[in-house]
């Protein structure tokens, strides 16, 4: 029989001491805050002669709720000593969960609640062994096994095995034999290492970082992640509508860490972001706004949602201090490190297995992934898991349009902006960032004052190059590109070298100037890439593209394009095809042809080819005896 | 052992293999005092001392990873070369603790260097640590300036010195943050002259705010 609260507090007269029940409520999180001052009332109210109904009228709970304050904080922990104020805490759990019933056997079977304490109990020698198996693997020791999930449970259950644990008991006497609590286990012996190997390491460099992000744009963090959507693409060809589903993108997103505000976002159409897709998320900083709602009916944007701009009317003049990234080769490109540095950032690379340094971007995703992620399963998302969701089980989702996958992130997104939450001061991260706009000297970049700031614009040297025997208009060779144009003439400047600038998103033309800023002129380049908007990379592709397939085509771009098209069973290349056409058309309204004219020649060569090898149907009948005249 | 540096006399920052940048903490910025190209740190103390140099006028110049020491069958690399009043020195930065382990190291550089007109210094990473918001700050102003530099401000900063004269004032007297764009140019200006080492800041405690306490140098 368990003692009532009452007894116990009779039997220690040393409790009427006050001070043992305080509590620093304001070292609480505040969403604890007002039930555990609720908690410390009641028991104030119960220990000084309370009665339990009345007292829990007056505090608007039920009378059990307030029996189990009482018994809570009269409650004893493994070293005998009461709980006290620790039991007024709402939410805190006190005693580490412990199995008191016997383990479920074939016999007799119950549930699995803390088995794995139970055998660990049982057996720490067990444990030992388990958690030595991880660590040389985290270390990498040549001894070490590759400790997939369903390899540590089998490792576990041997062990079990060895120890000659009954074989009717937990994991044995359930058909699961305990996978999901031993993979549960696996990951959380891993995370005990890591986060020892994180202080080891603060330890050994002096000093623990401290999270100096004192003002907006101190610190942004830049990180990117595959989307989890399935997106389609409508194709239409020689009248039939064809449904094709895409590969998953990337969505990239650069978040403010002292306002928590989402600063901008970008869905690069790739599997792989390269750097121009790190420029455009950190270009979309100073100028993202909501998208206009086109393409999703009865869709619309949450009151006050929006992004910085919204607030900050000299958001392009705003210098951001840090930039923390992690180590990723797009990340670390040289046209990123430049630009970012142009803008008067720092940038900082994190350490490679240290996505905790950059936890805020991190927690973004998070709530992202309520939107596009599909639901775990039973098991989690392992691709190692052999167990899986039961088929009749799995819902598929629904497949959207890439627009309106579109607009669905900008709508989510932008509403992150506007939710009040407690841990930011009961205020949005928009409002925080304006008020700290109208109050603190936030840092601005002066020389974007009168100067438009564009990350993708860059200057390169070279020289020009006319050659003597063929007279024809001195040009500048960039990329294996040729930049002619009427600005250009005079042949005797051949050799001269300059500096020219060029925008990445559109490489038809360059204005080029002399070292000393004198403008020359505007040079366009060759009419195969005239026609389109080019960017660099798209440009490269189809660089690599004519490299290994060639092609006759006067257009290589609308023969790489269509290249991508006719493999329409290939995700990515659906892709592909996809981001091409979106950087191509603007304006104009582009044609495929039916075929490129290498593909109608080699197909014009297989058919005669074809027609050569099979004997004409004269010679058949006459190799079957039917005589000449039945072929008539 | 023997040691050798093919370019002892001019210091030029090394670069940074790939496969090392994604190993350590790499930090990347513009520099004033070190103008020709990004400057790049391995780790976080590295780039603080960048701060607490460009906040030391008497500091002229800085080069962070200047060398490559050749040290039998392996090569060193030291963290910075600086410049102070005509001295040279190159730097290492390290933990208090790690710095036992490179006693042998440091010998053999120190007897290298000891002909030469540089200096090789230990900063240990706590020391470091202990002037972080100085850095930092300093930090902040260095990446202003190198955003301002189409500004000419020669005028506003004799404007700056003569508000100055005498009087102990404070960054929101000569910049007014309710208007910051107006008064853009008194804050490049203070910066320039805080830069320069005509006129100093409070930075060692607080960040930089309108609180912050100017005075001209004595």
């Amino acid at each position: 029989m368990s003692i009532n609260w009452k007894q116990r507090y009779a039997e220690n007269p040393h409790l009427d001491n006050e001070a043992l029940w305080q509590v620093d409520i304001s070292s609480l999180p505040v969403r604890k805050r007002k039930t555990t001052q609720r908690n410390q009332n009641i028991c104030y109210d119960m220990r000084h002669g309370g009665v339990g109904r009345i007292v829990a009228e007056n505090y608007g709970v039920t009378p059990q709720q307030v029996t189990y304050v009482m018994q809570r904080v009269f409650s004893v922990d493994e070293n005998g000593e009461f709980f006290l104020s620790r039991g007024l805490i709402t939410g805190d759990r006190l005693k580490k969960p412990k199995r008191n019933a016997p383990l479920s056997t074939k016999a007799k079977p119950t549930n699995a609640k803390c088995c794995l304490g139970a055998v660990c109990e049982a057996l720490p020698d067990w444990l030992n062994e388990l958690f030595q198996l991880v660590l040389a693997d985290e270390r990498r020791d040549p001894y070490a096994l590759n400790l997939t999930p369903q390899c540590f449970w089998q490792l576990a259950l041997a062990g079990l095995k060895a120890r000659d644990w009954p074989l009717d008991t937990w994991p044995f006497s359930h058909d699961t034999k305990g996978y999901s609590t031993f993979r549960r286990l696996l990951i959380k012996l891993r995370n005990q290492i890591a986060k020892e190997r994180s202080n080891l390491r603060k330890t050994l460099e002096g000093i623990h970082r401290k999270d100096l992000a004192t003002m907006p744009f101190d610190e942004v963090q830049i990180d990117w992640q595959v989307c989890d959507e399935i997106c389609r693409l409508t194709t239409e060809c020689e009248g039939d509508v064809v449904d094709t589903r895409l590969e998953r993108c990337c969505l990239l997103v650069a978040f403010c860490v002292k306002t928590r505000c989402v600063l901008a976002w970008h869905l690069a159409l790739t599997r792989n972001p390269n750097h121009a897709d790190i420029l455009q998320v950190i270009d979309n900083i100073f100028r993202q706004r909501k998208r206009t709602i086109r393409v999703t009916p009865e869709l619309e944007h949450f009151p006050g949602a929006d992004y910085p701009v919204s607030v900050i009317p000299e958001m392009h003049m705003i210098g951001i201090n840090t930039i923390s990234m992690d180590n990723a080769w797009a990340n670390m490109a040289r046209a990123v490190c430049d630009k970012a540095c142009d803008i008067g950032a720092l940038i900082r690379f994190g350490k490679g297995n240290t996505p905790l340094d950059r936890n805020f971007v991190e927690s973004v995703f998070y709530y992202i992934n309520g939107l596009t992620h599909r639901q775990a399963n039973t098991t989690g998302s392992h691709p190692n898991d052999p167990i899986k969701e039961a088929p009749k089980n799995a819902k598929k989702p629904p497949v959207v349009s890439i627009q309106s996958f579109q607009e669905l992130l900008d709508v989510w997104i932008s509403k992150y902006n506007a939710d009040i939450s407690f841990h930011n001061m009961a205020e949005s991260p928009l409002q925080r960032l304006e008020q700290y706009y109208r109050t603190q000297p936030i840092r601005l970049s002066h020389n974007f004052r009168h100067q438009k700031r564009d990350l993708f614009i860059s200057e390169h040297r070279a020289k020009i190059y006319a050659p003597k025997k063929e007279l024809r208009r001195p040009e500048i060779h960039h990329q294996k590109l040729v930049y002619r144009g009427s600005d250009l003439t005079d042949r005797d400047l051949a050799g001269t070298e300059v500096k020219f600038r060029r925008d990445r998103r559109d490489i038809r033309s360059i204005e080029v100037f002399t070292l000393k800023g004198q403008y020359l002129g505007k040079l366009h380049v060759q009419r195969a890439y005239l026609e389109y908007p080019l960017s660099e990379t798209t440009y490269l592709r189809v660089k690599a593209f004519v490299k290994k397939y060639g092609t006759k085509s006067q257009n290589p771009v609308i023969a790489y394009l269509r290249h991508h098209f006719l493999n329409r069973e290939s995700t990515r290349s659906q892709l592909e095809f996809l981001r091409v056409s979106e950087e191509l058309k603007g304006q104009k309204t582009l044609f495929l042809n039916d075929a490129d004219e290498a593909t109608q020649e080699k197909e014009t060569e297989f058919v005669e080819r074809r027609v050569t090898n099979v004997p004409s149907i004269r010679e058949l009948m006459k190799q079957k005896n039917y005589g000449e005249d039945l072929c008539y | 052992m023997k040691v050798r540096c093919k370019n002892l006399d001019t210091p030029y920052q090394h670069p940074t293999r790939r496969g090392f940048k994604t190993k350590v903490d790499c930090y990347q910025t513009r520099l004033t005092k070190f103008p020709k190209e990004n400057a790049v740190a391995h780790c976080i103390h590295e780039m603080l001392l960048w701060g607490i140099f460009e906040g030391d006028p008497t500091v002229n110049y800085l080069v962070p990873q200047p060398y490559l020491f050749y040290m039998g069958t392996k090569t060193y690399q030291p963290d910075l070369f600086y410049m102070r009043n005509g001295q040279r020195f190159i730097v290492e930065v390290k933990s208090e603790a790690g710095f036992e382990g490179f006693t042998e190291r440091s010998e053999l550089i120190t007897e290298f260097l000891k002909p030469t007109i540089y200096e090789f210094q230990h900063i240990t990473n706590e020391s470091i640590a202990d002037r972080e918001v100085f850095a930092r700050n300093w930090l902040i102003i260095v990446h202003t300036l190198v955003t301002a530099t189409n500004i000419e401000t020669l005028h506003t900063e004799v404007n700056v010195l003569d508000r100055l004269y005498g009087n102990d004032l404070q960054v929101g007297d000569i910049v007014d943050c309710a208007h910051r764009i107006d008064s853009s140019l008194n804050e490049i200006a203070l910066y320039r002259l805080a830069h320069t080492g005509k006129v100093e800041l409070d930075l060692e405690h607080e960040r930089l705010n309108s609180e912050t306490g100017v005075r001209l140098c004595r």
